[in-house]
Protein backbone atom coordinates (compact mmCIF):
# COMPACT_ATOMS: atom_id res chain seq x y z
CA UNK A 1 0.00 0.00 0.00
CA UNK A 2 2.80 2.39 0.95
CA UNK A 3 4.63 1.40 -2.20
CA UNK A 4 1.73 2.51 -4.27
CA UNK A 5 1.72 5.95 -2.76
CA UNK A 6 3.65 8.37 -4.86
CA UNK A 7 4.70 10.60 -1.99
CA UNK A 8 8.33 11.54 -1.72
CA UNK A 9 8.83 10.77 1.91
CA UNK A 10 6.58 8.61 4.04
CA UNK A 11 6.85 8.10 7.76
CA UNK A 12 4.67 5.62 9.50
CA UNK A 13 4.43 6.13 13.20
CA UNK A 14 2.82 3.24 15.01
CA UNK A 15 1.91 3.33 18.63
CA UNK A 16 0.40 -0.10 18.92
CA UNK A 17 0.86 -3.60 20.11
CA UNK A 18 3.04 -5.80 17.94
CA UNK A 19 4.20 -2.88 15.88
CA UNK A 20 7.77 -4.01 16.10
CA UNK A 21 7.85 -5.79 12.80
CA UNK A 22 7.41 -2.61 10.95
CA UNK A 23 11.06 -1.81 11.10
CA UNK A 24 14.20 -3.77 10.79
CA UNK A 25 17.83 -2.98 10.49
CA UNK A 26 18.09 0.78 10.30
CA UNK A 27 21.68 1.89 10.48
CA UNK A 28 21.98 5.33 11.95
CA UNK A 29 24.95 7.06 10.45
CA UNK A 30 26.66 10.33 11.19
CA UNK A 31 25.14 13.48 9.84
CA UNK A 32 27.22 16.16 8.31
CA UNK A 33 26.32 19.83 7.85
CA UNK A 34 24.75 19.29 4.47
CA UNK A 35 22.73 16.28 5.58
CA UNK A 36 19.30 17.92 5.41
CA UNK A 37 20.14 19.47 2.06
CA UNK A 38 21.32 16.10 0.82
CA UNK A 39 18.22 14.16 1.76
CA UNK A 40 15.52 16.70 1.18
CA UNK A 41 14.89 15.38 -2.32
CA UNK A 42 15.42 11.70 -1.57
CA UNK A 43 12.57 9.28 -1.28
CA UNK A 44 12.10 7.79 2.09
CA UNK A 45 9.88 5.13 3.60
CA UNK A 46 10.52 4.92 7.28
CA UNK A 47 8.61 3.80 10.31
CA UNK A 48 8.73 4.51 14.01
CA UNK A 49 7.22 2.00 16.39
CA UNK A 50 6.47 2.36 20.05
CA UNK A 51 7.76 -0.79 21.66
CA UNK A 52 8.98 -3.58 19.54
CA UNK A 53 6.85 -6.64 20.00
CA UNK A 54 5.72 -5.92 23.49
CA UNK A 55 2.32 -4.49 24.30
CA UNK A 56 2.45 -0.76 24.69
CA UNK A 57 1.98 0.78 28.08
CA UNK A 58 -1.17 2.82 27.90
CA UNK A 59 -1.98 5.81 30.09
CA UNK A 60 1.60 6.19 31.24
CA UNK A 61 2.07 9.65 29.76
CA UNK A 62 -0.19 12.03 31.61
CA UNK A 63 -3.38 11.32 29.70
CA UNK A 64 -1.51 10.06 26.64
CA UNK A 65 0.35 6.86 26.09
CA UNK A 66 3.99 7.04 27.03
CA UNK A 67 5.00 6.95 23.41
CA UNK A 68 2.48 9.54 22.27
CA UNK A 69 3.54 11.88 25.04
CA UNK A 70 7.18 11.54 24.00
CA UNK A 71 6.29 12.08 20.35
CA UNK A 72 4.21 15.16 21.06
CA UNK A 73 6.83 16.64 23.39
CA UNK A 74 9.61 16.12 20.91
CA UNK A 75 7.75 17.76 18.06
CA UNK A 76 6.65 20.53 20.40
CA UNK A 77 10.25 21.19 21.43
CA UNK A 78 11.49 21.31 17.87
CA UNK A 79 11.73 24.79 16.44
CA UNK A 80 13.53 24.09 13.24
CA UNK A 81 14.08 21.18 10.89
CA UNK A 82 14.58 17.73 12.35
CA UNK A 83 14.69 14.41 10.59
CA UNK A 84 12.84 11.27 11.61
CA UNK A 85 15.92 9.83 13.16
CA UNK A 86 16.39 12.90 15.36
CA UNK A 87 12.80 12.68 16.49
CA UNK A 88 13.25 9.00 17.21
CA UNK A 89 16.31 9.54 19.36
CA UNK A 90 14.47 11.96 21.57
CA UNK A 91 11.28 9.88 21.69
CA UNK A 92 13.25 6.76 22.58
CA UNK A 93 15.05 8.64 25.34
CA UNK A 94 11.81 9.74 26.88
CA UNK A 95 10.05 6.40 26.54
CA UNK A 96 12.95 4.45 27.97
CA UNK A 97 12.92 6.66 31.05
CA UNK A 98 9.23 6.17 31.64
CA UNK A 99 8.22 2.72 30.49
CA UNK A 100 9.31 -0.85 29.99
CA UNK A 101 9.29 -0.58 26.25
CA UNK A 102 11.82 0.20 23.54
CA UNK A 103 10.78 2.23 20.52
CA UNK A 104 12.32 1.33 17.20
CA UNK A 105 12.91 3.21 14.00
CA UNK A 106 13.92 2.10 10.58
CA UNK A 107 13.19 1.98 6.93
CA UNK A 108 10.36 -0.06 5.59
CA UNK A 109 11.36 -2.98 3.49
CA UNK A 110 10.02 -3.33 0.02
CA UNK A 111 8.35 0.06 0.13
CA UNK A 112 10.56 2.17 -2.10
CA UNK A 113 12.97 3.58 0.47
CA UNK A 114 15.90 5.37 -1.12
CA UNK A 115 18.23 6.27 1.72
CA UNK A 116 16.59 9.54 2.74
CA UNK A 117 14.66 10.39 5.89
CA UNK A 118 11.41 12.03 6.77
CA UNK A 119 11.83 15.67 7.71
CA UNK A 120 9.85 17.69 10.21
CA UNK A 121 9.85 21.40 9.40
CA UNK A 122 8.46 23.64 12.12
CA UNK A 123 6.13 26.34 10.88
CA UNK A 124 8.00 29.62 10.99
CA UNK B 1 -56.11 13.18 141.85
CA UNK B 2 -52.47 12.52 141.84
CA UNK B 3 -50.38 10.07 143.73
CA UNK B 4 -46.83 10.64 144.66
CA UNK B 5 -44.21 8.03 145.01
CA UNK B 6 -40.93 9.12 146.38
CA UNK B 7 -37.98 7.11 145.26
CA UNK B 8 -34.31 7.29 145.67
CA UNK B 9 -32.51 6.52 142.49
CA UNK B 10 -30.02 3.83 143.50
CA UNK B 11 -32.80 1.55 144.52
CA UNK B 12 -30.71 -1.51 145.25
CA UNK B 13 -28.29 0.53 147.22
CA UNK B 14 -31.09 2.01 149.24
CA UNK B 15 -32.38 -1.43 150.17
CA UNK B 16 -28.88 -2.50 151.04
CA UNK B 17 -28.30 0.58 153.09
CA UNK B 18 -31.59 0.02 154.86
CA UNK B 19 -30.54 -3.46 155.92
CA UNK B 20 -27.13 -2.25 156.95
CA UNK B 21 -28.65 0.56 158.87
CA UNK B 22 -30.96 -1.75 160.70
CA UNK B 23 -28.09 -4.02 161.55
CA UNK B 24 -25.81 -1.14 162.40
CA UNK B 25 -28.24 0.68 164.54
CA UNK B 26 -29.05 3.54 162.09
CA UNK B 27 -32.16 5.47 162.59
CA UNK B 28 -35.15 4.71 160.45
CA UNK B 29 -36.92 7.95 159.81
CA UNK B 30 -39.86 9.19 157.93
CA UNK B 31 -38.59 12.26 156.14
CA UNK B 32 -40.15 15.66 156.59
CA UNK B 33 -42.61 16.23 153.80
CA UNK B 34 -43.18 19.43 151.88
CA UNK B 35 -46.65 19.56 150.36
CA UNK B 36 -46.68 20.82 146.83
CA UNK B 37 -49.08 21.54 144.02
CA UNK B 38 -48.03 21.86 140.41
CA UNK B 39 -50.21 22.92 137.55
CA UNK B 40 -49.21 22.21 133.98
CA UNK B 41 -51.26 23.06 130.93
CA UNK B 42 -50.83 22.45 127.25
CA UNK B 43 -53.19 22.44 124.30
CA UNK B 44 -52.53 18.77 123.76
CA UNK B 45 -51.91 17.62 127.29
CA UNK B 46 -54.78 19.59 128.71
CA UNK B 47 -54.83 20.93 132.24
CA UNK B 48 -52.99 18.83 134.76
CA UNK B 49 -52.69 19.29 138.46
CA UNK B 50 -50.08 17.41 140.41
CA UNK B 51 -50.47 17.26 144.17
CA UNK B 52 -48.36 15.53 146.72
CA UNK B 53 -45.45 15.90 149.01
CA UNK B 54 -41.81 16.33 148.42
CA UNK B 55 -39.70 14.34 150.78
CA UNK B 56 -36.10 15.40 150.66
CA UNK B 57 -33.21 13.38 151.95
CA UNK B 58 -30.24 15.34 153.14
CA UNK B 59 -31.87 18.35 151.57
CA UNK B 60 -32.27 16.75 148.16
CA UNK B 61 -35.11 15.02 146.50
CA UNK B 62 -35.86 13.17 143.33
CA UNK B 63 -39.24 11.65 142.72
CA UNK B 64 -41.76 11.01 140.03
CA UNK B 65 -45.17 12.54 140.32
CA UNK B 66 -48.10 11.75 138.12
CA UNK B 67 -51.43 13.22 137.15
CA UNK B 68 -53.60 10.95 135.13
CA UNK B 69 -51.22 9.39 132.62
CA UNK B 70 -48.79 12.27 132.69
CA UNK B 71 -45.65 11.74 134.69
CA UNK B 72 -43.08 14.26 135.75
CA UNK B 73 -39.75 13.63 137.37
CA UNK B 74 -39.15 16.24 140.02
CA UNK B 75 -35.75 16.73 141.54
CA UNK B 76 -33.98 19.49 143.35
CA UNK B 77 -32.93 20.72 146.69
CA UNK B 78 -34.68 22.21 149.66
CA UNK B 79 -32.83 24.15 152.25
CA UNK B 80 -34.39 25.86 155.23
CA UNK B 81 -35.34 28.91 153.26
CA UNK B 82 -34.68 28.16 149.63
CA UNK B 83 -35.93 25.71 147.10
CA UNK B 84 -34.71 24.71 143.70
CA UNK B 85 -36.80 22.44 141.48
CA UNK B 86 -36.10 20.80 138.17
CA UNK B 87 -38.82 18.94 136.36
CA UNK B 88 -38.85 16.67 133.36
CA UNK B 89 -41.94 15.43 131.60
CA UNK B 90 -41.65 11.71 130.92
CA UNK B 91 -42.94 10.27 127.70
CA UNK B 92 -42.19 6.99 126.07
CA UNK B 93 -42.89 8.15 122.58
CA UNK B 94 -41.68 10.97 120.40
CA UNK B 95 -42.97 13.61 122.75
CA UNK B 96 -40.10 15.57 123.97
CA UNK B 97 -40.11 18.47 126.45
CA UNK B 98 -37.03 20.14 127.64
CA UNK B 99 -36.59 20.06 131.41
CA UNK B 100 -37.85 23.06 133.29
CA UNK B 101 -36.47 24.52 136.43
CA UNK B 102 -37.37 27.13 138.94
CA UNK B 103 -36.00 28.28 142.21
CA UNK B 104 -36.56 30.84 144.89
CA UNK B 105 -37.01 31.42 148.54
CA UNK B 106 -39.77 30.39 150.86
CA UNK B 107 -41.86 33.31 151.77
CA UNK B 108 -42.19 34.39 155.33
CA UNK B 109 -45.35 32.33 155.38
CA UNK B 110 -43.28 29.34 154.34
CA UNK B 111 -44.50 29.05 150.76
CA UNK B 112 -42.50 28.97 147.57
CA UNK B 113 -44.20 29.60 144.25
CA UNK B 114 -42.44 29.41 140.91
CA UNK B 115 -43.55 29.42 137.32
CA UNK B 116 -43.09 26.35 135.16
CA UNK B 117 -42.35 26.52 131.48
CA UNK B 118 -41.50 23.27 129.73
CA UNK B 119 -40.48 24.04 126.20
CA UNK B 120 -40.89 21.64 123.34
CA UNK B 121 -38.45 21.34 120.51
CA UNK B 122 -41.16 22.46 118.09
CA UNK B 123 -41.59 25.74 119.91
CA UNK B 124 -44.70 24.80 121.83
CA UNK B 125 -44.60 24.59 125.58
CA UNK B 126 -46.42 23.40 128.62
CA UNK B 127 -46.87 26.09 131.20
CA UNK B 128 -47.98 26.28 134.74
CA UNK B 129 -46.75 26.87 138.23
CA UNK B 130 -45.56 25.01 141.25
CA UNK B 131 -46.00 25.91 144.88
CA UNK B 132 -44.24 24.20 147.76
CA UNK B 133 -45.13 24.70 151.37
CA UNK B 134 -42.56 24.37 154.09
CA UNK B 135 -43.87 22.40 157.03
CA UNK B 136 -44.23 24.49 160.12
CA UNK B 137 -42.12 21.98 162.01
CA UNK B 138 -39.16 22.71 159.75
CA UNK B 139 -39.45 26.42 160.15
CA UNK B 140 -39.70 26.13 163.84
CA UNK B 141 -36.79 23.77 163.95
CA UNK B 142 -34.48 26.29 162.35
CA UNK B 143 -32.63 27.79 165.27
CA UNK B 144 -30.70 30.35 163.45
CA UNK B 145 -28.15 30.94 166.16
CA UNK B 146 -27.25 27.24 166.04
CA UNK B 147 -26.77 27.42 162.34
CA UNK B 148 -24.56 30.39 162.79
CA UNK B 149 -22.54 28.51 165.34
CA UNK B 150 -22.25 25.49 163.11
CA UNK B 151 -20.98 27.68 160.37
CA UNK B 152 -18.59 29.54 162.50
CA UNK B 153 -15.56 28.10 160.81
CA UNK B 154 -16.98 29.21 157.52
CA UNK B 155 -18.34 32.68 157.90
CA UNK B 156 -19.19 33.14 154.23
CA UNK B 157 -20.48 29.69 153.52
CA UNK B 158 -24.06 28.89 154.05
CA UNK B 159 -23.96 26.11 151.55
CA UNK B 160 -23.33 23.60 154.25
CA UNK B 161 -26.62 24.57 155.73
CA UNK B 162 -28.42 22.15 153.44
CA UNK B 163 -26.44 19.36 154.99
CA UNK B 164 -27.05 20.79 158.40
CA UNK B 165 -30.72 21.08 157.80
CA UNK B 166 -30.90 17.36 157.33
CA UNK B 167 -29.98 17.06 160.95
CA UNK B 168 -33.03 19.03 161.86
CA UNK B 169 -35.47 16.65 160.25
CA UNK B 170 -37.43 14.91 162.85
CA UNK B 171 -38.55 11.35 162.64
CA UNK B 172 -42.08 11.18 161.48
CA UNK B 173 -44.21 8.59 159.95
CA UNK B 174 -46.73 9.70 157.42
CA UNK B 175 -50.12 9.13 158.77
CA UNK B 176 -51.69 8.24 155.44
CA UNK B 177 -49.25 5.39 154.83
CA UNK B 178 -49.87 5.80 151.16
CA UNK B 179 -46.93 8.08 150.53
CA UNK B 180 -44.87 6.59 153.27
CA UNK B 181 -41.26 6.56 152.34
CA UNK B 182 -38.50 4.80 154.14
CA UNK B 183 -35.37 6.84 154.20
CA UNK B 184 -32.09 5.87 155.77
CA UNK B 185 -30.53 8.65 157.65
CA UNK B 186 -26.97 7.80 158.53
CA UNK B 187 -25.58 8.38 161.99
CA UNK B 188 -24.67 11.93 162.55
CA UNK B 189 -21.32 12.33 160.91
CA UNK B 190 -18.31 13.43 162.82
CA UNK B 191 -16.51 15.40 160.17
CA UNK B 192 -12.92 16.29 160.91
CA UNK B 193 -12.32 19.97 161.21
CA UNK B 194 -10.83 21.11 157.94
CA UNK B 195 -9.37 24.41 156.96
CA UNK B 196 -10.74 26.16 153.92
CA UNK B 197 -7.65 25.16 152.03
CA UNK B 198 -8.18 21.55 153.00
CA UNK B 199 -11.80 21.69 151.88
CA UNK B 200 -10.71 23.26 148.63
CA UNK B 201 -8.22 20.44 148.28
CA UNK B 202 -11.07 17.96 148.73
CA UNK B 203 -13.02 19.68 145.99
CA UNK B 204 -9.93 19.63 143.81
CA UNK B 205 -9.48 15.92 144.42
CA UNK B 206 -13.13 15.26 143.62
CA UNK B 207 -12.74 17.33 140.49
CA UNK B 208 -9.71 15.34 139.48
CA UNK B 209 -11.76 12.19 139.86
CA UNK B 210 -14.43 13.61 137.61
CA UNK B 211 -17.04 13.72 140.39
CA UNK B 212 -17.22 17.44 140.96
CA UNK B 213 -17.48 20.14 138.38
CA UNK B 214 -18.25 23.31 140.31
CA UNK B 215 -16.09 26.00 141.76
CA UNK B 216 -13.16 25.11 144.00
CA UNK B 217 -14.24 27.49 146.73
CA UNK B 218 -13.69 25.55 149.91
CA UNK B 219 -17.41 25.57 150.65
CA UNK B 220 -18.74 22.09 151.18
CA UNK B 221 -22.17 22.78 149.74
CA UNK B 222 -24.75 20.51 148.19
CA UNK B 223 -22.69 19.85 145.07
CA UNK B 224 -19.68 18.94 147.09
CA UNK B 225 -21.69 16.71 149.41
CA UNK B 226 -23.19 14.95 146.45
CA UNK B 227 -19.76 14.44 144.97
CA UNK B 228 -18.50 13.08 148.26
CA UNK B 229 -21.42 10.66 148.41
CA UNK B 230 -20.72 9.44 144.92
CA UNK B 231 -17.10 8.97 145.78
CA UNK B 232 -18.03 7.07 148.89
CA UNK B 233 -20.39 4.80 146.98
CA UNK B 234 -17.84 4.12 144.29
CA UNK B 235 -15.28 3.20 146.91
CA UNK B 236 -17.56 1.15 149.07
CA UNK B 237 -17.58 3.67 151.86
CA UNK B 238 -20.68 4.65 153.67
CA UNK B 239 -22.30 7.27 151.38
CA UNK B 240 -22.96 9.90 153.97
CA UNK B 241 -21.68 12.83 152.02
CA UNK B 242 -19.56 13.72 154.98
CA UNK B 243 -15.87 13.50 155.17
CA UNK B 244 -14.31 10.87 157.37
CA UNK B 245 -10.67 10.07 157.88
CA UNK B 246 -11.17 6.95 155.74
CA UNK B 247 -12.87 8.99 153.04
CA UNK B 248 -10.17 11.62 153.12
CA UNK B 249 -7.41 9.02 152.93
CA UNK B 250 -9.11 7.17 150.12
CA UNK B 251 -9.86 10.40 148.34
CA UNK B 252 -6.26 11.52 148.54
CA UNK B 253 -5.03 8.13 147.37
CA UNK B 254 -7.45 7.90 144.51
CA UNK B 255 -6.95 11.49 143.44
CA UNK B 256 -3.22 11.08 143.58
CA UNK B 257 -3.41 7.93 141.48
CA UNK B 258 -5.73 9.65 139.11
CA UNK B 259 -3.41 12.61 138.86
CA UNK B 260 -0.52 10.33 138.13
CA UNK B 261 -2.64 8.56 135.57
CA UNK B 262 -3.62 11.86 134.04
CA UNK B 263 0.00 12.95 134.05
CA UNK B 264 0.98 9.65 132.45
CA UNK B 265 -1.72 10.04 129.86
CA UNK B 266 -0.65 13.58 129.27
CA UNK B 267 2.94 12.46 128.93
CA UNK B 268 1.80 9.72 126.58
CA UNK B 269 -0.17 12.24 124.60
CA UNK B 270 2.81 14.52 124.64
CA UNK B 271 5.02 11.68 123.42
CA UNK B 272 2.43 10.78 120.82
CA UNK B 273 2.25 14.39 119.76
CA UNK B 274 6.01 14.58 119.60
CA UNK B 275 6.17 11.32 117.69
CA UNK B 276 3.47 12.55 115.38
CA UNK B 277 5.33 15.80 114.96
CA UNK B 278 8.50 13.85 114.29
CA UNK B 279 6.65 11.64 111.87
CA UNK B 280 5.16 14.66 110.18
CA UNK B 281 8.58 16.24 110.10
CA UNK B 282 10.00 13.10 108.59
CA UNK B 283 7.10 12.89 106.18
CA UNK B 284 7.65 16.51 105.30
CA UNK B 285 11.32 15.81 104.79
CA UNK B 286 10.49 12.80 102.65
CA UNK B 287 7.93 14.83 100.78
CA UNK B 288 10.52 17.51 100.26
CA UNK B 289 13.00 14.92 99.07
CA UNK B 290 10.36 13.44 96.81
CA UNK B 291 9.54 16.90 95.52
CA UNK B 292 13.20 17.53 94.90
CA UNK B 293 13.51 14.21 93.13
CA UNK B 294 10.42 15.02 91.10
CA UNK B 295 11.83 18.44 90.33
CA UNK B 296 15.11 16.83 89.35
CA UNK B 297 13.28 14.31 87.24
CA UNK B 298 11.28 17.11 85.68
CA UNK B 299 14.51 18.97 85.01
CA UNK B 300 16.06 15.86 83.52
CA UNK B 301 12.91 15.27 81.56
CA UNK B 302 13.08 18.83 80.31
CA UNK B 303 16.72 18.41 79.39
CA UNK B 304 15.88 15.14 77.66
CA UNK B 305 13.00 16.79 75.84
CA UNK B 306 15.19 19.68 74.82
CA UNK B 307 17.82 17.22 73.71
CA UNK B 308 15.18 15.27 71.81
CA UNK B 309 13.85 18.50 70.33
CA UNK B 310 17.36 19.52 69.31
CA UNK B 311 17.97 16.07 67.89
CA UNK B 312 14.63 16.17 66.11
CA UNK B 313 15.44 19.63 64.80
CA UNK B 314 18.86 18.42 63.69
CA UNK B 315 17.33 15.37 62.06
CA UNK B 316 14.69 17.55 60.51
CA UNK B 317 17.38 19.87 59.21
CA UNK B 318 19.45 16.94 57.97
CA UNK B 319 16.37 15.45 56.35
CA UNK B 320 15.58 18.78 54.74
CA UNK B 321 19.16 19.08 53.58
CA UNK B 322 19.05 15.56 52.23
CA UNK B 323 15.72 16.30 50.59
CA UNK B 324 17.13 19.53 49.20
CA UNK B 325 20.21 17.72 47.96
CA UNK B 326 18.07 14.99 46.49
CA UNK B 327 15.75 17.55 44.96
CA UNK B 328 18.75 19.39 43.59
CA UNK B 329 20.17 16.15 42.24
CA UNK B 330 16.83 15.24 40.73
CA UNK B 331 16.53 18.74 39.36
CA UNK B 332 19.97 18.30 37.90
CA UNK B 333 18.96 14.99 36.39
CA UNK B 334 15.83 16.57 35.01
CA UNK B 335 17.84 19.45 33.65
CA UNK B 336 20.37 17.07 32.16
CA UNK B 337 17.59 15.05 30.64
CA UNK B 338 15.96 18.20 29.40
CA UNK B 339 19.25 19.26 27.96
CA UNK B 340 19.65 15.85 26.37
CA UNK B 341 16.12 16.03 25.05
CA UNK B 342 15.98 19.61 23.97
CA UNK B 343 19.46 20.81 23.27
CA UNK B 344 19.67 19.55 19.72
CA UNK B 345 15.97 20.18 19.05
CA UNK B 346 15.89 23.88 19.60
CA UNK B 347 17.84 25.36 16.74
CA UNK B 348 15.69 27.60 14.63
CA UNK B 349 15.79 26.95 10.94
CA UNK B 350 19.04 28.26 9.55
CA UNK B 351 18.87 30.31 6.42
CA UNK B 352 20.37 27.55 4.27
CA UNK B 353 17.56 25.18 5.38
CA UNK B 354 14.72 27.66 5.25
CA UNK B 355 14.03 27.56 1.59
CA UNK B 356 14.72 23.96 0.69
CA UNK B 357 12.14 22.17 -1.45
CA UNK B 358 10.47 20.15 1.35
CA UNK B 359 7.18 19.81 -0.49
CA UNK B 360 3.72 19.67 1.07
CA UNK B 361 3.03 17.61 4.13
CA UNK B 362 0.04 15.39 4.62
CA UNK B 363 -0.90 13.29 7.57
CA UNK B 364 -3.29 10.44 8.12
CA UNK B 365 -3.84 10.10 11.85
CA UNK B 366 -5.75 7.09 13.13
CA UNK B 367 -6.75 6.48 16.72
CA UNK B 368 -8.81 3.50 17.76
CA UNK B 369 -10.01 3.12 21.31
CA UNK B 370 -13.07 1.00 20.82
CA UNK B 371 -12.76 -2.67 19.96
CA UNK B 372 -15.44 -5.29 20.14
CA UNK B 373 -13.30 -8.30 20.92
CA UNK B 374 -10.14 -6.76 22.25
CA UNK B 375 -9.52 -4.74 25.38
CA UNK B 376 -10.58 -1.15 24.96
CA UNK B 377 -7.81 1.43 24.98
CA UNK B 378 -7.90 4.59 26.94
CA UNK B 379 -5.67 7.02 25.10
CA UNK B 380 -5.41 6.00 21.46
CA UNK B 381 -8.11 8.31 20.11
CA UNK B 382 -6.92 11.19 22.32
CA UNK B 383 -3.35 10.64 21.23
CA UNK B 384 -4.41 10.77 17.60
CA UNK B 385 -6.33 13.98 18.12
CA UNK B 386 -3.36 15.63 19.89
CA UNK B 387 -0.94 14.55 17.16
CA UNK B 388 -3.32 15.76 14.48
CA UNK B 389 -3.65 19.14 16.14
CA UNK B 390 0.08 19.51 16.64
CA UNK B 391 0.92 18.61 13.05
CA UNK B 392 -1.71 20.91 11.68
CA UNK B 393 -0.96 23.95 13.77
CA UNK B 394 2.79 23.76 14.29
CA UNK B 395 3.93 21.99 11.16
CA UNK B 396 1.35 23.07 8.61
CA UNK B 397 0.15 19.57 7.78
CA UNK B 398 -2.93 18.74 5.82
CA UNK B 399 -4.39 16.27 8.31
CA UNK B 400 -6.92 13.50 7.89
CA UNK B 401 -8.02 12.31 11.32
CA UNK B 402 -9.80 9.00 11.81
CA UNK B 403 -10.88 7.91 15.25
CA UNK B 404 -12.47 4.52 15.99
CA UNK B 405 -12.33 4.01 12.29
CA UNK B 406 -13.55 1.00 10.38
CA UNK B 407 -11.48 -0.88 7.85
CA UNK B 408 -13.42 0.73 5.07
CA UNK B 409 -12.72 4.19 6.41
CA UNK B 410 -9.02 3.46 6.70
CA UNK B 411 -8.80 1.92 3.25
CA UNK B 412 -10.81 4.78 1.84
CA UNK B 413 -8.45 7.31 3.40
CA UNK B 414 -5.42 5.53 1.99
CA UNK B 415 -7.04 5.33 -1.41
CA UNK B 416 -7.72 9.03 -1.41
CA UNK B 417 -4.13 9.78 -0.41
CA UNK B 418 -2.79 7.47 -3.06
CA UNK B 419 -4.77 9.29 -5.68
CA UNK B 420 -3.94 12.80 -4.50
CA UNK B 421 -0.34 12.68 -3.42
CA UNK B 422 2.44 13.44 -5.84
CA UNK B 423 6.20 13.08 -5.69
CA UNK B 424 6.38 16.54 -4.18
CA UNK B 425 4.27 15.46 -1.20
CA UNK B 426 5.22 13.84 2.03
CA UNK B 427 2.99 11.64 4.12
CA UNK B 428 3.02 10.90 7.79
CA UNK B 429 0.85 8.05 8.95
CA UNK B 430 0.21 7.94 12.67
CA UNK B 431 -1.58 4.95 14.09
CA UNK B 432 -2.70 4.40 17.64
CA UNK B 433 -4.54 1.17 18.40
CA UNK B 434 -4.20 -2.55 18.63
CA UNK B 435 -1.76 -4.27 16.31
CA UNK B 436 -1.46 -7.77 15.12
CA UNK B 437 1.68 -9.77 14.62
CA UNK B 438 1.66 -12.47 11.98
CA UNK B 439 4.52 -14.72 12.99
CA UNK B 440 4.55 -16.67 9.74
CA UNK B 441 4.75 -13.65 7.52
CA UNK B 442 6.87 -11.69 9.94
CA UNK B 443 4.37 -8.94 9.38
CA UNK B 444 2.57 -6.83 11.83
CA UNK B 445 -0.88 -5.58 11.09
CA UNK B 446 -3.05 -2.88 12.38
CA UNK B 447 -6.48 -3.88 13.42
CA UNK B 448 -9.28 -1.61 12.36
CA UNK B 449 -11.63 -0.66 15.09
CA UNK B 450 -14.61 -2.25 13.36
CA UNK B 451 -13.59 -4.90 10.88
CA UNK B 452 -16.02 -5.39 8.02
CA UNK B 453 -18.21 -8.50 8.17
CA UNK B 454 -16.24 -10.28 5.47
CA UNK B 455 -12.96 -9.82 7.23
CA UNK B 456 -13.88 -10.57 10.80
CA UNK B 457 -11.99 -13.06 12.88
CA UNK B 458 -8.52 -13.16 11.40
CA UNK B 459 -9.57 -10.08 9.63
CA UNK B 460 -8.40 -8.68 6.40
CA UNK B 461 -5.81 -6.50 8.01
CA UNK B 462 -4.85 -3.28 6.52
CA UNK B 463 -1.43 -3.85 5.11
CA UNK B 464 1.09 -1.21 4.95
Amino acid sequence: MLKAIKAKQVLVVADSCYSGTLTRGLAIGGKGPGYIQAIVDQRARTAMTSGGLEPVADSGGNGHSVFAKAFLDTLGDNTGVIDGEGVFERVRERVLLNAEQTPEYGNIRLAGHDGGDFLFVRKQ
Amino acid sequence: MSGVTAITRPFGLLACALVLSLLGGGRLLAAESYPFEMKLSNNVLGDNVFKGEITPTNGRFEQIVSSGGLRVRLSGSIAEDRVSVTGELLFSGNWRFFPFSTNGAFSSAGTFTGSVVAQRSNGQSARGSISITRPAAVAEALPKPEVQTAQSTDPKGDSAAAGQSQNQIQPEVDATGQQQVAVVVPPEPEEPALTREQRAAVQQQLSVLGLYGSAIDGNLGLGTRKAIRRFQRLNKLEPTGYLTDATLAKLEKKASAREQQIAAEQAARQRATEQQAAAEQQAAAEQKAADERAAQQAAEQKVAEERAAQQAAAEQKAAEERAAQQAAAEQKVVEERTQVATAPAVPAIPAELANLPYGRYHALVIGNNAYRSLPKLKTAAGDAEAVATLLQKEYGYDVTLLTDASEEAIVGAFTALRQSLTAEDNLLVYYAGHGWYDADAERGYWLPSMPSPTTSRTGSPTRR
